[in-house]
């Protein structure tokens, strides 16, 4: 018959990494506890709009919302919203006894699990710190995250409020990625992708947008997103080596930017820049690496020891999964979410 | 995840592998971030700073050595604020000057300033009595008001032993522009600090550091930091000069190999600590007219000094305005790096400084202050040109002007 | 194809432990044996195994040694193999029935195809005499003046590129010289960005040309006699004449183009492989190399990925959902998930067109039948849709609702609704958040796949003023293809009353996910609006 492990799973973290690991621990019948500190669980992917045009383009968004009902609807796992850690009495052996915090009373819950799945996420880099760019200044310069939101909205008439026959829009790559000036000295994985899809769902619905993609190198494994940078390619969109490092204002409230094409310098103008801003370390690593012992590596992302073994952090019962342990795409995350149950279960396996 | 292997190799070859001056240039990634900062993009369509470094890479850099364009870069290293890879364009060109110069290939007013330099240690070719006696007529000239200030204050102190600062000129305020040393006394008047001027070593310019020439440039800096030892003065006070100042604060200690045991002050920082300490009394609000500040690459994105001339500023003029970009994002004015000294560059500087004066002019302010004598000629020499309806002042001068009355003890 | 169910023995899932299939013989092979070991299944190799990393591609010489070291040591490499190649693999039951080369027939709960890539030839336009980039060079590095050649023609993988440059930067620390050639420098992980670095640091030159190809020319008139190679190359950012690099190998790194997918995988997968018999994970939910086929998994090479660690990721995870397949799912089944009526005729539309494997024949001398496995049905309903005699029922369609919607209709009067069939995963959760036009009726459906002609046919003729379907875009379609054959039908359906109805009824389908309210709103607010034109 059905038989479910007693020993208990806690998962701190709700977005598509922990709930992928949620969905397939529920599946092999162990028993989990997932604590969410927002009110929703999904985290950053379910902020994701569709990228489909004729089809999809596989930017893996919707998986979030298979894994949110199967969690949600799973008869062995319990789910606390609104709540995050706050103290671990870890001991070698058994379970370990956590205390969870309801962050709008301050009530604290008392759980016993047996090992713990870090699954905390990453931030945004907010593109304020280089104000070069001139975002949160500049009308028109916006982020990736903010475009997001617009086309989540089908609001993408916004990006052409005066209804003009023709908008020239531009993609700013590696914004907050791979710039040793703020400690960030690494690729966010997911950004060429993104831009890439994004171009390609914005020329779909709105033929009068052409689109510029400034980037300093493309990243594009697998199958998928070579051959999406060809449409793109023949759609139009052109591919600028180069990331212009300055956005002005022209007199005629256009974004203004200084580069070099076929090695010349020219001034070009865009109606909207958009910011592909990169991954960070999540603001509760710090906190979390202290109430867990997980240390962090030198970019402040959860360190996971070796290539060979990038499920288990330092610290024995601890697992850590999806982008808290470096930037990844939604494809990444859920792959890494694999590896991390089938540890857990070799290790539970072991310990019987 | 990085592993143990790749960081034993990055820390080993930064320092095993650096067998030619431009091993550094390989960090560059062509990310291109520079390209769009230069304010010479326009001037110069077919260089750049990113291009300038993949020539040298590929082992063109005789083509970079014979460009005017590093005659026309200001040095502002602009472009590398905030590199990715942390490398910085002004050193980068300075390597390239030095190459030229090696050539034989230096503008010649400037090979001509370093020949002066070597025989007199100034940048103009003045001896010591002369010096002397053009500070103390430039004194003399302005005896009254200075004697109203602070009694004995016309008589120009030299060589002080043991004075609180050693005040560190440049040349233009004994020869082309006495109108700046007059300003710089009446300030030592006012705030009466104990304060000296060096009868042997009296230019704190740097033509040899223009040129790349770095022995000659570090022949200088040693003069001055010896002199302000010999004198046993606690403080070397630098004038309003970016890259003077610069030098001193930033280069001094590793070019010499030695930690400075004395302190290195802009005199605007002096005003801002006289003036938290209460022994500079300006009035607040003095000024009517708006004012803008312009930071000096040097003084500003190079040392760090934002805070200290806007805090003055903003205490004594009624409207203080912002351009931008500013401070650490500050546009060059186009006068920088030996460009207003460069004769070979004739009046070029002033058509490749557009940007600076649109800058300004968008501000809508009536007084541009800033704390560099060349950003000041560079400045007047701008609104000159595009006779543009505003008044250029050193912030030194601006809080002169708003001195309390009731200051003269 | 045909998946007789050949067996008939009555095996007891909750007791015995199935073994799972391992098809190949190579690193990838040893991987996924290894990872679904370490859950405590029971693998069963076609070949034995040697753990040769030769085709696979890592950056990372010190990961790939502690990732090779315990595989080298693992104790299925002593075991014995079936030493067979799978000719025909067959549904059964919840297994699958495999017959070998060498006549042996066995019984599998999974499969799993984990063969490793062949070596790409070169590409034309590269001098013969060239070598194309394999990480085992590193062994035999002659210390000269290397080129390595990437995103020639196509865009090399990053994994690959990453090994490349790992060689190159080797090369150069061992007294050579290396020159990359490239359009993107891959910085895949923190590894990523910090190799490119050390290798610049060394003196690894990096040459970034544009959209002129570079020029390889096989040589004998260098001033160095051993010099076999000129390139000439453009550099975007130098922007000057071209580049002359001479050197003594040129690697061109490119990626693999063909597997050693057995035949009868690529039968098994035969909609779901491109030309090289790789699996073509257009769909979201292929995730790792999970197919469409329940219990059917492609790691590796053969899902299109030379990336190790990412492998090692594939077969974990792959290993962990085989695990739920075989211990959990078969507890799960539900006898009332689909029916099958006396009208069946053994046509077998529906075996033909089951994208999961789920339908199978149970052959009997004198009258077979149909069998629908619950353990696979995904409850499309593409074969209810298509059956020709309709004998098929799907619960999860209720045909009750569907009587009631076309009762409302015919009440309410001609033209004054319009019908939205939804599915539930894109339509039915954006419905969650979403209030629709007034004059609108939502129908959620298990996939689109279930509207047939005659329902959509019935809804129009209970007076509907318009029909409109929402499927998943392809590619986040659960079942694969149940929203194109939607597609279709409404296509045929549109045809028809064009040339009956002359376009008093509106027909459309149109594709949404779960994460587009605002949009669905909009085509249905516009569907609603060109409706009512058509009617005026």
């Amino acid at each position: 018959m059905l038989r479910t492990d007693e020993r208990k799973i806690m998962i701190i973290g709700g977005g598509i990494a922990g709930l992928a690991v949620g969905k397939s621990l529920s599946d092999n019948r162990i028993p989990f506890v997932l604590v969410e500190k927002t009110d929703e669980l999904g985290g950053h992917s379910k902020s994701w709009a569709c990228m489909a045009t004729e089809g999809c383009l596989s930017c893996h968004g919707c998986l979030v919302y298979d894994y949110d009902d199967e969690v949600s609807s799973s008869q062995i796992g319990q789910i606390y919203l609104g709540h995050e850690l706050s103290h671990v009495e870890r001991s070698s052996k058994g379970n370990q006894k956590v205390r969870i915090r309801n962050i709008q009373n301050g009530d604290e819950t008392e759980l016993e699990v047996y090992s713990i799945v870090i699954a905390v996420g990453f931030d945004v880099f907010d593109p304020k710190e280089k104000s070069f760019w001139g975002y949160g200044r500049i009308d028109g310069v916006m982020t990736l995250a903010d475009l997001n939101i617009i086309m989540r909205l089908d609001q993408t008439e916004k990006l052409n409020p005066s209804q003009k026959d023709s908008v020239d829009l531009a993609f700013f790559q590696c914004v907050g990625s791979r710039d040793k000036s703020i400690g960030c000295n690494y690729c966010s994985q997911y950004c060429c992708g993104a831009a890439i899809r994004a171009t390609l769902k914005l020329i779909h619905e709105r033929p009068e947008f052409h689109f510029t993609i400034f980037y300093i190198d493309l990243q594009l494994p697998g199958k998928t997103l070579p051959s999406l940078m060809d449409e793109a390619r023949a759609k139009g969109v052109s591919f600028l080596q180069g990331v212009p490092g300055e956005i002005s204002q022209a007199e005629d409230g256009k974004l203004q930017v200084l580069l070099e094409v076929d090695g010349i310098n020219v001034a070009k103008e865009f109606d909207r820049i958009i910011l592909s801003v990169g991954q960070q370390p999540p603001s509760s690593a710090a906190l979390l690496s202290h109430i867990l012992g997980a240390p962090l590596n030198e970019f402040g992302f959860f360190d996971t020891g070796t290539l060979a073994d990038p499920a288990r952090s330092a610290v024995g019962g601890v697992y850590v999964v999806g982008s808290c342990s470096g930037p990844a795409t939604i494809e990444d995350s859920v792959l890494s979410a694999g590896r991390v149950v089938s540890a857990i279960i070799a290790d539970m396996n072991e310990a019987r | 995840m990085e592993s143990e292997y790749v960081k034993d190799l990055s820390s080993t070859s930064n320092t095993n592998t650096k067998s030619t001056n431009f091993d550094d240039l390989n960090m560059c990634f062509t990310c291109g971030q520079c390209v769009s900062r230069c304010f010479l993009n326009q001037s110069y369509p077919k260089i750049n700073p990113r291009k300038i470094i993949r020539k040298i890479f590929f082992g063109e850099e005789q083509e970079i050595i014979d460009s005017e364009f590093i005659w026309a870069c200001t040095m502002c290293a602009r472009c590398t604020t905030d590199c990715p890879k942390e490398l910085s364009m002004d050193t980068i060109i300075r390597r390239i000057r030095g190459m030229a110069w090696a050539q034989g290939k230096a503008p010649v007013r400037l090979s001509e300033g370093v020949e002066k330099i070597r025989e007199f240690g100034n940048n103009v070719g003045m001896d010591s009595e002369e010096f002397q006696e053009t500070a103390q007529w430039v004194a003399e000239e302005c005896e009254e008001e200075l004697e109203e200030i602070l009694e004995d204050s016309s008589k120009v102190p030299f060589d002080v032993e043991g004075a609180e600062i050693l005040y560190m000129p440049n040349p233009r305020e004994y020869t082309s522009n006495p109108g700046l040393l007059e300003t710089y006394l009446k300030f030592f008047a006012h705030v009466n600090v104990r304060w000296t001027m060096s009868s042997k070593v009296y230019d704190i310019t740097s033509w040899p550091y223009y040129l790349g020439a770095h022995d000659d440039a570090v022949a200088l800096v040693r003069a001055m930091v010896d002199e302000t030892r010999r004198l046993k003065a606690g403080i070397l006070l630098s004038t309003e000069c970016g890259h003077g100042f610069k030098i001193l604060k930033k280069d001094a200690e590793t070019w010499l190999g030695e930690k400075i045991d004395f302190e290195i002050m802009s005199i605007v920082q002096l005003a801002h600590k006289l003036f938290k300490e209460g022994r500079l009394k300006i009035k607040r609000g003095a000024i009517k007219q708006s004012v803008t500040y312009h930071d000096p690459c040097n003084v500003g994105r190079k040392v760090g000094i934002f805070e200290e001339p806007r805090e003055l500023l903003k205490y004594v003029c009624e409207d203080f305005v912002e351009m931008w970009p500013n401070r650490k994002y500050s546009i060059c004015c186009g006068g920088g790096g030996s460009v207003m000294q460069n004769s070979d560059m004739g009046q070029k500087r002033l058509e490749h400084s557009t940007m600076k004066r649109d800058q300004i002019l968008r501000t809508g302010a009536e007084i541009v202050a800033t704390s560099c004598q060349s950003c000041l000629s560079q400045l007047g020499d701008l609104q000159a040109r595009y006779k543009m309806p505003v008044e250029i002042k050193s912030v030194i001068e601006i809080l002169l002007d708003a001195i309390e009355p009731d200051n003269t003890p | 194809m045909l998946n007789y169910e050949l067996q008939t023995e009555n095996i007891d899932y909750g007791t015995q432990k199935l073994s799972l299939l391992v098809v190949g013989k190579g690193l990838t092979a040893c991987i996924v044996t290894s990872a679904i070991e370490a859950l405590g299944l029971c693998a069963v190799n076609t070949d034995d195994i040697t753990p040769y990393s030769g085709l696979f591609h890592s950056c990372d010489q010190a990961s790939l040694q502690s990732i090779l070291e315990p595989l080298s040591k693992a104790s299925f490499l002593s075991r014995t193999s079936l030493n067979a190649t799978p000719l025909e693999i067959a549904q059964n039951g919840h297994g699958f029935s495999v017959t070998f080369d060498n006549g042996l027939q066995r019984t599998f709960s999974c499969v799993f195809l984990a063969v490793d890539t062949l070596p790409a030839p070169l590409p034309e336009g590269i001098p013969k005499e060239a070598k194309v980039f394999e990480p085992e060079i590193k062994n035999s590095l002659p210390g000269q003046s290397i080129c390595f050649l990437l995103d020639y023609k196509e865009i090399t993988d990053p994994a690959i590129g990453l090994s490349a440059i790992r060689t190159a930067l080797d090369n150069q620390l061992a007294g050579g010289e290396s020159v990359v050639i490239l359009q993107h420098t891959p910085v895949k992980g923190f590894f990523g960005e910090s190799l490119y670095e050390s290798a610049r640091i060394a003196g690894v030159k990096f040459i970034r040309f544009g959209d002129h190809q570079p020029k390889i020319l096989s040589v004998n008139d260098s001033k160095d006699a051993a010099f076999r190679f000129r390139i000439e190359v453009k550099d975007i950012i130098q922007n000057g004449d071209d580049i002359i690099v001479e050197c003594h190998e040129i690697f061109p790194a490119i990626n693999p183009i063909s597997t050693n997918v057995p035949a009868a995988f690529k039968k098994l997968l035969s909609d779901e492989t491109d030309t090289n018999g790789s699996l073509i994970q257009d769909s979201v939910h292929c995730v790792a190399g999970k197919s469409f086929r329940r219990g059917v998994y492609c790691v590796g090479p053969a899902s299109g990925c030379v990336d190790l660690i990412q492998t090692l990721n594939a077969a974990a995870t792959n290993a962990v959902d085989a695990k739920f397949w075989v211990e959990q799912i078969v507890h799960n089944m539900r006898e009332d998930i689909m029916t099958v009526s006396d009208q069946c005729v053994r046509c077998l539309t529906c075996l033909r067109l089951c994208p999961h494997m789920a339908i199978s024949l149970k052959a009997e001398t004198s009258r077979s039948s149909v069998i629908v496995s619950s353990s696979r049905c995904l409850e499309c309903g593409i074969c209810v849709a298509e059956c020709p005699m309709t004998a098929l029922d799907l619960n999860a369609f209720s045909e009750g609702l569907f009587i009631k919607l076309l009762q409302r209709l015919q009440d309410e009067g001609a033209g004054k609704h319009v019908v939205v069939f939804g599915c539930y995963r894109s339509a039915g959760r954006a419905m969650s958040v979403v209030q629709l036009h007034e004059e609108a009726i939502f129908f959620p459906v298990s996939c689109a796949g279930r509207l047939s002609e005659s329902i959509l046919s019935a809804t129009v003729l209970a007076c509907a003023r318009g029909v409109l379907v929402l499927g998943c875009h392809h590619g986040n379609c659960r079942s694969n293809n149940g929203t194109d054959w939607a597609k279709a039908r409404v296509e045929s359906i549109c045809g028809r009353l064009n040339s009956v109805l002359s376009n008093s009824v509106i027909v459309s389908y149109q594709t949404l996910a779960a994460n587009e309210p605002a949009r669905m709103v909009k085509i249905v607010n516009e569907f609603v609006g060109s409706t009512k034109q058509t009617c005026d």
